[in-house]
């Protein structure tokens, strides 16, 4: 199943992010089974779980079909679907160039 | 009112439906304080010179350094080791003879950030510390002028504008100081696409047509060219503006 990605970070993605969409085996992939996959994939530069209270870090937004990805209880088990867009950033300062 | 020169001068975009001579008149009698002339403020301050807005205060503390020219197009080799405002208002007052650009050569501080603000019809955040973010979304909420805040990072930009009493300040977005890191990789084109998103957001505003990012925030990929908008909120316990209401 796939899934269309967005991506807003400071550095170059390209095997993880560049062609959009990444393919998840799971039938029934959950939120964190893609965070976790990006991570994977991208050797740990993008942990937006974290790893000791397996929560999302606060210096992340993730945002599924546009819409932020709000704490509860169980936001990283949504199910994601075929054709879901799910965009990751970090809140970090961003400058004024 | 617009001279002959203004009507020829803005003509194209004087003919845009719903902007017209009387979003002329209204950029003509507004003033913007463009803060920090770097790699936003520089490309920032000349689409607001080319647009016709009438009063330009840009407000800098730092030289012009080599590694600045890679994005911040007002300054040139000549200006190296000269004062960011001064070099930004020269250019400025070149392109365009009829307006009235004021350089400051101050560091912006709790002390007098009000003053070197107020009665503006907008500040555009081109600042590259998160100290001096703060005080002037501080002030402008204080003194109730739309702050627009644009930033940068590698390839990625983020702009929104904020709206005293009515959307989320800076504050609200980052209630914990975020972790800055300096220098940041960055390449001239990323501020520049930054820069003209925060001018026409303070075009529509002062005109008054379109629709703001208000309440939004826009992010921008240009590595992949993904675009996204993040609705943000305002925080009833925001220490800046959690007990204001739009005026």
């Amino acid at each position: 199943m796939k899934v269309r990605l967005k991506s807003f970070f400071h550095f170059d993605l390209a095997k993880v992010f560049d062609r959009g969409q990444m393919e998840l085996a799971d039938d029934r992939p959950t939120l964190r089974d893609l965070l976790d996959e990006i991570s994977l994939r991208s050797g740990g530069k993008v942990r937006v779980i974290d790893p000791e209270t397996g929560e999302m870090d606060a210096e992340y937004f993730v945002l599924l079909n546009g819409r932020e990805v709000l704490p509860s209880p169980r936001r990283l088990e949504i199910e994601l679907h075929g054709g879901d867009e799910v965009g990751i950033g970090m809140m970090h300062f961003w400058g004024g160039g | 009112m617009l001279t002959r020169e203004d009507l020829e001068r803005y003509d194209r975009q004087i003919r845009y439906e719903g902007f017209g001579e009387d979003g002329q008149r209204k950029l003509k009698a507004s003033h913007v304080v463009v803060a920090g002339v770097g790699g936003i403020g520089c490309p920032a301050s000349m689409y607001l010179a080319c647009a016709g807005v009438g009063r330009i205060t840009v407000i800098d503390h730092e030289y012009v350094d080599l590694s600045n020219l890679n994005r911040q197009v007002l300054h040139w080799e000549e200006d190296v080791g000269g004062q960011k405002a001064v070099s930004a208002a020269t250019k400025l007052k070149r392109l365009n003879r009829s307006i009235e650009v004021e350089p400051i050569t101050a560091e912006i501080t709790g002390a007098n950030a009000g003053h070197l603000i107020r009665g503006a019809s907008a500040v555009l955040d081109a600042m590259d510390n998160f100290e001096t973010r703060a005080i002037l979304n501080q002030a402008c909420v204080v003194e109730g002028i739309p702050f627009i805040h644009g930033g940068v990072w590698g390839l990625c930009g983020q702009v929104t504008t904020i709206i005293p009493g009515k959307t989320p300040c800076l504050a609200c977005i980052y209630p914990q100081r975020p972790e800055e890191h300096r220098p940041f990789p960055v390449f001239g084109v990323t501020p520049a696409m930054v820069a003209i998103t925060q001018v026409i957001e303070a075009i529509k505003l002062i005109a008054g047509f379109g629709r703001l990012l208000a309440g939004q925030m826009l992010y921008i990929n240009q590595a992949t060219m993904d675009f996204c908008f993040r609705e943000v909120l305002r925080r009833p316990d925001c220490p800046v503006c959690g007990n204001r209401s739009e005026g």
